[in-house]
């Protein structure tokens, strides 16, 4: 087990050089000067050249890019030209609000997909698994900017059950930081008009984040389950008079979880990036909505700070998918 | 510990234990309804072992699915008959008492070792999840805790000689070989305290040499307990070792019925003697064997009267009329085919060049 960790996490720093060196050429190929951006349209060519000079830009790209990786390995991300703040500082602010939206996204997923789908491959083609097809081909088809509009539109506007953006109502202040996360903090410290007043600003983009992701875990479960169920060792089970919800839950579905692990980590992924479109369409603090901002104003450093971020947490979810793979199934363990 | 030793009863005698009635299944698939048993007719009694034979697709496996009700239903159903089983007919009790049934009083031993045991539990989660279904069998007092359950699932693979039971208990499947796999499925066959064990080609999937020690495993065990034995196999041989009686099938009929010394000796009906002489000998001429021209008949539209009669050299006008009715030609030795009651007859299968 320490072995197979040990050489996930020497793939895992290998990974991580292919990433850096990949934001560090999309900053550069990416069209815009970001010096001029910077200096704002009244600037002399002096003044250019003079931020060119000051954040390095000047110098040849083999050269940027050691003073890039060396500076990350100190932990220094660069600063934004726009706003003069340290990136990593940035993130470290933006990070927990999407970390939470994200949390909270694939938790709902993984947590009504699985169900979802075991059902379905139980009740196959009966009224329940019509329903639920439909909820999972919307699910994919459906752009999750526009549906993040439309319950805004539906739920926020029309309906006013719940606030259109944003991560607080302005009559709530925000808990004592204890983990940066709104519904973890206003738990741990009993304010509970907080708690629900964050947890009513999550719903609506939670709910936009995670279907595309709860519609793909139900389709692969539900297609696994089916698979699972029709093979021979549930015709053992079933010959030795287990039989109902045992069987099913635990000889079925964990042979059906296998691929379906492998979906929530690609899924969670999708979702990292889905960040961006659904954070600016609910104004949620976090980082897709820096990365937005970011983008707009040709302010590489937060981009290329926020692409290593989603790198990283795309790639440590996935080694946590792993783990549990080798957990689920016995025979990706190796001998000992 | 009573294991399923205390279930010799005298049943020996009486009623028999399991007893196909006119059996008619059928199977509805996209391009219409196959009548995969057509009227399948013998009985079994306690301790008693009876060997189905046939070619692939005769329904020998799916009569053996048919008596626990595994196979999926729909699109498989009873068309007709009765398959009566301790007292119940098994084709319309409820799947709840069904479940009481199957393991405990019935257990199967599968085909494939490879795919019937679960790839992601462990052999000892599986076999003391088989043993924990078998307590509710028990009164409330009486019934294994934990630690209980752990024990009596090493004690049967003890029984099924797994050498280091305990051991094997923390196995996962993929880490035992054929045999060893096979011999877990027969521990479980044997939680319960069953009557009738129902082995599916047990063998088939093994080497040869493991196919012996298998076979050895389960004549000794049927001996021991005093079960009853229905052993399903394409291969005679491995029938005419562990059975008493054979009953051979042909497209989803029972065509001759009779003890295995018998069976061998004098086969009544044209088909098993194609059978039998299709079968290569050890000494004698080394020419080249004699088949059954022709192959078995589309189930969506089989042939009238005799499901044998297109592939059979001693065909009449009235075997394509009348189903043949199953006669009791000799003592203990029924065959379905017209020429019966009559003297003995003899099918010619052309040796093909």
């Amino acid at each position: 087990m320490a072995r197979f960790v040990g050489r996930r996490l020497v793939f895992l720093v290998a990974m991580l050089l292919g990433l850096l060196l990949l934001t560090f050429a999309i900053s550069h190929v990416a069209p815009g000067d970001p010096a001029s951006l910077a200096a704002g349209p009244d600037a002399t060519p002096e003044m250019v050249e003079q931020i060119r000079q000051e954040y390095g830009l000047d110098r040849p790209l083999p050269v940027q890019l050691g003073r890039y990786l060396l500076g990350i390995l100190q932990g220094d991300l660069g600063r934004s030209v726009r706003t003069n703040h340290d990136v990593l500082a940035d993130l470290a602010d933006f990070f927990p609000a999407t970390f939470e939206l994200v949390t909270v996204s694939i938790l709902i997923a993984v947590l009504l997909g699985i169900p979802l789908g075991v059902l379905s491959a139980l009740g196959r083609n009966g009224w329940f698994d019509q329903l639920a097809r439909v909820v999972s081909v919307s699910g994919v088809a459906i752009p999750m900017f526009w549906l993040g509009l439309m319950l805004q539109l539906l739920v926020a506007l029309d309906l006013g059950w719940l606030p259109l953006g944003g991560r607080l109502g302005l009559m709530s202040t925000p808990p004592e930081p204890i983990t940066h996360l709104y519904l973890l903090d206003s738990l741990l410290q009993g304010q509970w008009q907080v708690f629900g007043d964050a947890a009513a600003h999550l719903l609506l983009p939670a709910l936009a984040l995670c279907f595309p992701a709860l519609a793909s875990i139900i389709r692969v479960n539900r297609a696994e389950m089916i698979e699972a169920l029709g093979q021979d060792y549930i015709v053992t089970a079933r010959a030795h008079g287990l039989g109902g919800f045992r069987t099913v839950c635990l000889y079925a579905l964990k042979n059906a979880m296998l691929p379906t692990l492998a979906m929530i980590g690609l899924r969670f992924g999708w979702m990292l990036g889905g960040t961006v479109l659904v954070e600016s369409v609910f104004d949620w603090p976090g980082i897709g909505l820096y990365a937005t901002q970011s983008a707009i104003a040709q302010d590489f450093q937060p981009i290329m700070g926020v692409t290593l971020l989603i790198g990283i947490s795309f790639m440590l979810a996935n080694l946590l998918v792993d783990l549990a793979y080798v957990w689920l199934d016995p025979r990706t363990r190796e001998p000992a | 510990m009573s294991g399923p030793g205390t279930m010799n009863g005298p049943r020996a005698t009486g009623a028999p234990l399991v007893e196909f009635d006119d059996l008619k299944l059928e199977i509805e698939t996209f391009d219409g309804t196959l009548r995969v048993l057509d009227g399948v007719t013998f009985s079994l009694g306690a301790r008693e072992t009876l060997g189905i034979v046939g070619e692939t697709g005769c329904g020998k496996s799916v009569t053996a699915r048919s008596l626990l009700r595994l196979l999926p239903m729909p699109p498989a159903r009873f068309a007709g008959g009765a398959i009566r089983f301790e007292g119940e007919d098994l084709t319309k009790v409820r799947e709840r008492r069904l479940r009481r049934i199957r393991g405990q009083r019935i257990a199967l031993i599968p085909q494939d070792p490879m795919t019937y045991l679960n790839p992601v539990l462990s052999v000892g989660r599986q076999l003391t999840d088989v043993v924990a279904a078998r307590q509710k069998a028990r009164p409330p007092g009486q019934r294994l805790g934990r630690a209980g359950r752990r024990r009596r699932a090493a004690e049967l693979l003890a029984q099924v000689q797994l050498p280091h039971p305990e051991r094997q208990l923390e196995a996962y499947p993929h880490e035992l070989s054929g045999g060893m796999r096979q011999r877990v499925l027969i521990a479980m066959a044997l939680a319960g305290e069953p009557a009738l064990l129902v082995a599916d080609e047990p063998t088939t999937a093994l080497d040869v040499t493991i196919q012996g020690q298998v076979l050895r495993l389960i004549h000794e065990l049927v001996e021991r307990l005093g079960l009853a034995v229905l052993l399903i196999s394409h291969d005679l041989g491995v029938v005419a070792k562990v059975c008493r009686r054979i009953v051979v099938m042909y497209a989803g009929t029972i065509v001759e019925d009779a003890p295995t010394a018998a069976l061998l000796a004098r086969p009544l009906h044209p088909y098993t003697q194609g059978l039998l002489k299709a079968i290569p000998k050890l000494h004698g001429d080394s020419g080249r064997l004699p088949g059954i021209p022709g192959a078995i008949p589309n189930l969506l539209d089989p042939p009238s009267g005799c499901r044998f009669r297109p592939r059979c050299p001693l065909a009449t006008e009235i075997c394509a009329r009348e189903k043949p009715p199953v006669v009791e030609a000799e003592p203990g030795h029924r065959v379905a085919c017209h020429r019966y009651p009559g003297p003995p007859v003899e099918a010619d299968f052309e040796v093909p060049r």
